[in-house]
């Protein structure tokens, strides 16, 4: 047995425009997210760091308390728990997820309920602007000339490593964090014009993607209006396709076995 | 060529995809990833879905495939299967058969539903009076 169901493509597509102006709307707010997150990371990178850096001063002066203990301390080496000799791991990271929150704050104070997938949409453009502002270094250390080319070398060469595993296709979540994070805690090196700086390298990238987000932030507010020329190209087709398909009415289809779908 | 174009019409277009899902119209669904060559887009978490050397701009894929034709989707039931439940409700629960059945074609739009409609009771009038 065979039923046909019809599929109107363009009513499709005038639901499909509509749902992409909301979209677009929630973009350009997400956006300056983006780039208000880009602040709050490299600020906390560097707090997280400074902390790490008076932690490791306290730790050294315990280490020589714990190395030279008092030989007439007959508690040692129970007086000192291991723990306090140790380091916490906890220390090396930074919180990139900065823009989540804000991204659940903007949703709790919206007046309008966010669309079912706002996080990930957030999620995608956050890795969409990393990978344009990648690029957009990568651009400037090669016009920079023979000062930045250890440093393009570096980067393009990290990047390549990683296009397939974080950028390209289906993936996990948080993949611009994991790289912003690899890239972060890089050892630097040192080569015969200068110093490779990966923390810098980081810096730009972020205060690239900020622009990048602003930039595409002021895109996606105009959609409304882009999609007002759309919308009078799709009349035009649909009034041609229309008199089309009087002339000949079979034409289009394809087969879908559902039968399984009916079990 | 700005991503975010690209980007944006993916997901708008995940987005409907997802409502339509929601809606029990997987059909439309189907038909979309077949004519844009794509693959599972609901569960699609990634960039750059779109084929971009076949849609060179973010608005080729509406401007080209959509707007040109009308399309239909035949559903094909398994024969043997419909008969079966046919044969089972009719003869056991009747007012239960018609309700699971109004269920199962739910694709959406009433012009559809009136169409299934009309061929299931045609079946089962046919089959309800031979068998």
């Amino acid at each position: 047995m065979e039923y046909k169901v019809d599929v109107d493509p363009p009513s499709l597509v005038t639901r499909i425009l509509s749902i992409r102006e909301q979209l677009a709307i929630e973009l350009a707010n997400d956006l300056e997210l983006v780039s208000k997150a880009g602040e709050l990371i490299i600020e906390s990178y560097h707090e997280n760091m400074r902390k790490r850096r008076d932690d490791e001063e306290s730790d050294r002066k315990t280490e020589e308390e714990c190395v030279m203990p008092d030989p007439n301390d007959l508690a040692f080496p129970y007086s000192t728990s291991p723990d306090e000799c140790e380091t916490t791991s906890d220390d090396m990271a930074f919180t990139a997820r900065q823009g989540f929150v804000l991204l659940e704050n903007d949703c709790v104070f919206a007046q309008s309920k966010p669309s079912p997938l706002r996080q990930g949409n957030f999620d995608l453009v956050n890795l969409l602007t990393l990978q344009e502002a990648i690029h957009r270094v990568l651009r400037d250390l090669r016009n920079d000339g023979s000062s930045g080319v250890a440093t393009f070398d570096f980067l393009l060469e990290f990047y390549k490593d990683r296009l397939k595993s974080c950028f390209d296709g289906d993936g996990r979540w948080y993949r611009d964090e994991v790289f912003l994070n690899d890239l972060m805690s890089s050892s630097p090196k040192v080569i015969a014009s200068g110093l490779i700086d990966p923390v810098g390298i980081a810096e730009k990238i972020i205060r690239a993607r900020g622009d990048v987000a602003l930039e595409w932030s002021d895109l996606a507010a105009n959609v409304p209006q882009d999609h007002m020329e759309l919308r009078r190209v799709i009349l035009n087709q649909r009034m041609d396709a229309s008199t089309a398909i009087s002339q000949n009415p079979t034409s289009g289809g394809i087969d879908v076995d559902y039968g399984e779908a009916f079990q | 060529m700005n991503w975010c174009f690209f980007l944006s019409i993916q997901r708008a277009l995940q987005s409907f995809m997802l409502y339509s899902q929601q809606s029990r119209d997987p059909h439309t669904v189907r038909w979309m990833e077949e004519y844009g060559d794509m693959v599972d887009m609901l569960q699609f978490h990634g960039t750059g879905a779109f084929n971009m050397t076949r849609w060179e701009k973010w608005d080729s894929f509406l401007l080209v495939r959509f707007c040109q034709e009308e399309a239909l989707v035949y559903l094909s039931l398994i024969a043997k299967l419909l008969f079966q439940r046919i044969w089972h409700k009719s003869h056991r629960q009747k007012s239960s058969y018609v309700r699971r059945e109004g269920d199962g074609v739910r694709v959406g739009g009433v012009k559809k539903i009136l169409i299934l409609r009309r061929d299931l009771w045609s079946t089962r009038w046919m089959l309800t009076h031979l068998v």
